[in-house]
């Protein structure tokens, strides 16, 4: 009965152009990535040093296939890019210092691409003050749906064939945010502003004015690092099952392995400067997860361990 | 009002004693008249109309010049805190001309531009205009840049991010410079009065002192209070209003 569940989830791959020419095949044949054209999110031989003469590379000669459907997570200590290489992804990273190619949905990315959505670390500053949580939510829909944006010739224009749906009135936002604040547990706040409320609240804002696009991705840099661990606990469990309801393609970037274990079906850990990838674990516990349990099974511990073992002999080597 | 009963006091006393001093002659009548006829030649001013007639020019040359700084000093403001050449174009004259004081431009003011409406709401438009610019460029300038990269992560970029981001998150900002304009353009519009025209609280003020009705300055410089006291309560509602999600 709510058209929540009833999201087609084929819409990706239905919309998935043709594959574009793989660039840079030395940097492939060098790691040997392999062949997957089709994946959602496409990294290959990804280099970026921040301005600076005595900058080291951040990273250097990054291949990485996100699949789509998958909920990877990155992690590695502070400063070994895993932010950086998120903020890249999304388009938000200038793109001076950088070289090599990202590809989301067969499309180079330059700027922030349609069909994802990033989340950021810091709710507080993320949502905004003057509007209430309905007008937060709000935001995110009206503006990729491109209700503002006036004709729909001009939209057209602009997008291609996959643009936006047509434009839906006020009501129908209404209603669709409502779906959403449901979703994430904040009925009934609708026309609370945001200073009135906790922080697991205002990320929950977040996260559903994240959501309520539909996005393909959803790109999430820390969400819960700055929560306490009640909160954050709750806030996880709200994640695994939105992940699984939605069929989402999440990218999650934490300092936190045991919330990269548990919520991912893919944990790659990103080595010191200049950062590749460490080792790539997946996770091959079933959805959807109950925390209790799956900290329980010794897949968890075992991916958990290995993991812990590549930060550690980073961090041994590195001295 | 609870908390403010002593402050209320205080004026009552102080006036009273105002009186007292003047009927007692410690101070001379003459220069200082007792409070009462003050109030007595101010209610007749009220009843008549003359008041009015005095507040009305005030009042419009005071909201023609403001409301032009307003609009002027925040457009300038958006475009310098958000185009750097703009910054670097503008930053120099700025800052030339932003310690000026306002009144001393008033004669050449005169010379261009006569001794009417025009030459009064272009002073008080230049004094107001320098709180407002500064104060918008500062907010813009301050606007965290993780809410302008939620806005491009959603798609809102360019002059509608300006508009949706920009310059919700920096109107307390320019609120407060609008407030230090506002109390900026209520003294350079009496100057302006006095120094030139015939209309005004600023003439009443002047020519009732030239004609020896001291209890018309006195008047005058009362009204002035309240009209203060109303300009500031009337700001004090806007900004609440639009600043109510703080």
């Amino acid at each position: 009965m709510r058209t929540l569940g009833a999201r087609p989830l084929s819409r990706q791959s239905a919309e998935l152009p043709a594959p574009v020419a793989s660039p840079a095949p030395a940097a492939r044949a060098a790691s040997g990535p392999r062949s997957d054209e089709d994946a959602l999110l496409v990294v290959r031989g990804v280099s970026k040093r921040y301005a600076g003469a005595r900058s080291r590379p951040v990273f250097e000669g990054l291949d990485l296939d996100i699949t789509a459907g998958a909920f990877l997570s990155i992690v590695g200590h502070s400063g070994c890019g895993k932010s950086t290489l998120l903020r890249m992804l999304a388009g938000l990273e200038g793109g001076t210092g950088a070289s090599g190619s990202i590809r989301f949905r067969g499309r180079e990315v330059t700027s922030p691409p349609r069909g994802m959505i990033y989340v950021f670390q810091q709710y507080e500053k993320s949502i905004f003050p003057w509007r209430t949580v309905m007008e937060n939510v709000a935001f995110g829909l009206s503006h990729q749906r491109g209700e503002h944006l006036g004709s729909r010739m001009r939209q057209a224009r602009r997008y291609g064939e996959d643009g936006p749906a047509p434009r839906m009135t006020a009501a129908q936002i209404r209603e669709r945010c409502r779906e959403y604040l449901d979703l994430v547990g904040l009925s009934g706040y609708e026309d609370y502003y945001p200073k009135q409320l906790s922080g697991g609240m205002q990320q929950r804002v977040a996260i559903a004015r994240a959501l309520v696009c539909e996005p393909d991705a959803l790109l999430m840099d820390e969400p819960f690092s700055a929560v306490d661990a009640l909160t954050r606990a709750s806030l996880q469990q709200l994640l695994l099952d939105i992940y699984h309801r939605l069929g989402l393609t999440v990218v999650f970037v934490t300092h936190d392995v045991d919330e990269a274990v548990l919520l991912s079906s893919r944990v790659i850990c990103l080595s010191g400067a200049p950062a590749g990838v460490a080792v790539d674990v997946p996770i091959a516990i079933d959805f959807p997860r109950v925390p209790g349990v799956v900290r329980d099974d010794p897949r968890f511990l075992q991916a958990r361990d290995e993991l812990m073992d590549a930060i550690n002999h980073r961090e041994e080597s590195g001295r | 009002m609870k908390q403010r009963w002593p402050g209320f006091a205080l004026i009552v006393v102080l006036l009273v004693l105002w009186e007292v001093a003047s009927r007692q002659a410690w101070v001379d009548p003459l220069t200082v008249p007792p409070v009462s006829s003050i109030f007595a030649s101010w209610w007749e001013g009220l009843v008549s109309g003359d008041l009015l007639s005095a507040v009305g020019p005030t009042l419009r040359r005071l909201a023609m010049g403001l409301a032009l700084a307003v609009v002027v000093g925040i457009l300038v403001g958006l475009l310098m805190g958000t185009v750097p050449l703009a910054y670097r174009l503008l930053e120099p004259i700025t800052e030339f001309i932003r310690p000026i004081p306002s009144s001393a431009y008033i004669p050449v003011a005169i010379l261009f531009l006569g001794l009417g409406d025009e030459m009064k709401v272009t002073v008080i438009f230049l004094a107001c205009l320098f709180p407002v610019l500064l104060n918008t460029y500062a907010g813009v300038r301050a606007v965290d840049r993780v809410l302008v990269d939620t806005g491009r992560t959603f798609g809102v970029v360019g002059l509608k991010a300006i508009w949706q981001i920009v310059l919700p998150a920096a109107t307390p900002s320019i609120m407060t410079g609008i407030r230090v304009s506002l109390g900026i353009s209520l003294i350079v519009a009496v100057i302006a009065e006095m120094l030139a025209g015939n209309s005004g609280i600023g003439y009443m003020i002047l020519d009732s002192q030239r004609t020896f009705q001291v209890a018309g300055v006195f008047g005058g410089i009362f009204t002035l209070g309240v009209l203060g006291y109303l300009l500031n309560t009337g700001f004090l509602r806007v900004e609440h209003r639009l600043l109510r999600w703080r």
